[in-house]
């Protein structure tokens, strides 16, 4: 595969959350704000890149026995140490993700890159995988944030210098902040991506 | 603490599925079926009981003593990973049909948010005791499951409905998930 | 491969990865415990509105004598007499726990209320952290009551919007600062529990 293409593909084709819809618990738990999806985001992608970098590095010191242990190790300590680089410099962002960033552990796009990707490519392709992958993540994030911020608080990008807020006559759902407004957008925004699909593919079987 | 306010925050209140998004995966994953569901839930039950009170001793009896919180994350996860080894063992032994019934979910349940999410939660509230961290597991376990069950009833019954093509799937599944999450909303005036 | 150099190689990995963590927390631990430290310093300030470079005493832990878990005395310049208080509560809020820091004056008004860790719904009961609502209990004396509408009774605080629950729990932690004050810091200005 072509290095442009490994990118493209973690952003677009395999997009972890609107295509494999895989790891979602931070998608659903913590796009409150917009600001709070990019956080999550690029930590997670921070992850993702240096845990593929290294378990592409020692894929031929670890026997297949004990790969996913193995694995779990790296990617346990990668999070660690964003934990730990997180409180020390942004310690207000580590406190809106709480809980959230110890368990990027058990996200499985991470593992899952770790199985099918970095542990039969070389370093270089591994770590534009998790490139990839942590853009088309991060992506995913903002967008579903934005929207209920904006649907549910009336603000966009708050506690930023970009701030925009909305005029009180706009109404604010206050469901869309909650729990379910988290499960309803995620499924409309889905919804919205097929039918997108099925346009095109409408569109394509007619130019053919 | 009261435990009784922690158990039922953690299966109604606070639910780990709906309120907390906890174990979103296998809620996902795992609620095409009634009786995959009743096994996932089960199998979750088990291990979430048992790492809850091995991942407080751990922390409080070892890494505490020894100042070594900072590989909290390292250690749980590989106890988690081990504990479901080991009861896949066990169960394969000991209780074949049993084994049957969970063994491939088992697997499944290591990379199960919620499992090590009980843990972490577990020492990071404050004046939790063995007790309450044990009952906190159990809790959110029962939580998981009736969030499961529920919803694999839903899904089985959505199978049967006419539904627009772009919202075939998960889009359908999760607005579902959405309006149970509405319903489980209205536990929170009863703490 | 054999079993024991199976271990060992995954042993070799645990191991490195442990001494990389110890190295990263060794370098970040005195900046978080800073982060804390300020985080706090800047809470207690900010509190006691009106009190310009207070000097506070050490912390003074209570027991948990009426819901208050920690206090400290603040001074001003080399004078001994206390200026005012500033005052932790820890209660349960609507998700889980609340950290609310209370500032008084030497008289048992409040200066100033801020909550300092929460684990309240965003756009809900996290609204509760907002100006908007903490400056209503300014410049008055409790005990406090939570209602839903504005209403001229001095001792009235106007709930957050849809978070009556979080709202509440807050108005309760400054109750208990407040009752603190009445019951212990007034009689016995200037001093720490247990002190003579």
């Amino acid at each position: 595969m072509k290095y442009d293409k490994i990118l493209k593909n973690g952003i677009f084709d395999e997009n972890p959350t609107f295509v494999q819809v895989i790891g979602m618990c931070p998608v659903l738990a913590i796009t409150t704000t917009a600001v709070n999806g990019v956080g999550m985001g690029l930590s997670t992608m921070a992850v993702l890149v240096f845990s593929n970098l290294f378990v592409s590095l020692i894929r031929h010191f670890v026997p297949d026995q004990i790969r996913i242990p193995a694995y779990v190790v790296v990617i346990a300590s990668f999070v660690t140490i964003v934990e730990f680089l997180l409180k020390a410099y942004l310690p207000a962002l580590n406190n809106s993700l709480g809980l959230f960033i110890p368990l990027i552990v058990v996200n499985c796009i991470i593992l899952a890159r770790a199985e099918t990707f970095a542990a039969k490519n070389p370093p270089v392709k591994s770590l534009l995988d998790g490139i990839g992958m942590g853009l088309g993540f991060t992506a995913a994030l903002v967008i579903i944030g934005a929207f209920r911020e904006l649907l549910g608080n009336g603000t966009i990008l708050t506690d930023t210098a970009f701030e925009i807020i909305l005029p009180q006559s706009f109404p604010r759902t206050l469901l869309m902040i909650l729990p379910p407004g988290a499960f309803i957008t995620l499924g409309l925004l889905m919804a919205l991506f097929n039918n997108i699909k099925i346009i095109f593919a409408g569109k394509n079987q007619e130019g053919a | 603490m009261n435990v009784f306010v922690v158990f039922v925050s953690a299966v109604l209140v606070n639910n780990f599925v709906l309120s907390r998004f906890l174990g979103i995966c296998p809620f996902l994953g795992v609620s095409r079926k009634l009786e995959t569901a009743v096994g996932m839930g089960l199998a979750v039950t088990f291990v979430m009981a048992l790492s809850s009170a091995v991942t407080y001793i751990v922390y409080y009896g070892l890494l505490v003593r020894y100042e070594l919180e900072y590989l909290y994350n390292i250690a749980f996860i590989l106890i988690i990973a081990s504990l479901v080894q080991l009861v896949e063992m066990f169960l394969k032994r000991s209780s074949p049909s049993l084994y049957k019934a969970l063994g491939v979910y088992l697997p499944l349940i290591t990379t199960n948010c919620a499992v090590l999410g009980v843990a972490v939660i577990n020492i990071r509230e404050e004046g939790f005791t063995l007790f309450h961290a044990v009952i906190n597991g159990i809790g959110g376990a029962a939580g998981f499951t009736l969030a499961l069950i529920l919803f694999a009833g839903i899904r089985e019954r959505i199978e049967f409905n006419s539904i627009p093509k772009a919202f075939r799937g998960f889009p359908i599944a999760l607005i579902a998930a959405g309006l149970m999450s509405v319903v489980f909303l209205g536990f929170r005036g009863i703490l | 491969m054999g079993i024991v150099k199976t271990g060992f190689r995954l042993f070799i990995i645990t191991l490195t990865a442990a001494a990389a963590l110890g190295a990263v927390n060794y370098i970040t631990e005195p900046m978080i415990d800073e982060n804390v430290r300020e985080a706090r310093e800047a809470a207690m300030e900010e509190v006691l509105t009106g009190i310009d470079d207070p000097g506070f005493s050490k912390e003074f832990t209570t027991g948990n004598r009426y819901g208050v878990v920690s206090y400290y005395i603040a001074t001003k310049g080399s004078s001994p007499n206390p200026v005012g208080y500033v005052v932790y509560v820890d209660r349960q809020g609507d998700q889980g726990g609340i950290t609310v820091c209370v500032g008084l004056d030497a008289g048992g008004v409040i200066l100033g209320v801020k909550l300092v860790s929460h684990e309240e719904t965003p756009g809900l009961g996290a609204n509760a952290a907002r100006p908007a609502f903490l400056s209503q209990f300014t410049g008055r004396e409790g005990p406090f009551n939570v209602v839903k509408t504005r209403s001229a009774n001095p001792r009235d605080i106007v709930a957050v919007t849809a978070a009556t629950n979080t709202s509440r729990a807050v108005s309760g932690a400054v109750n208990d600062a407040w009752v603190f004050y009445h019951e212990y810091l007034s009689w016995n200005p200037g001093k720490g529990v247990g002190e003579p």
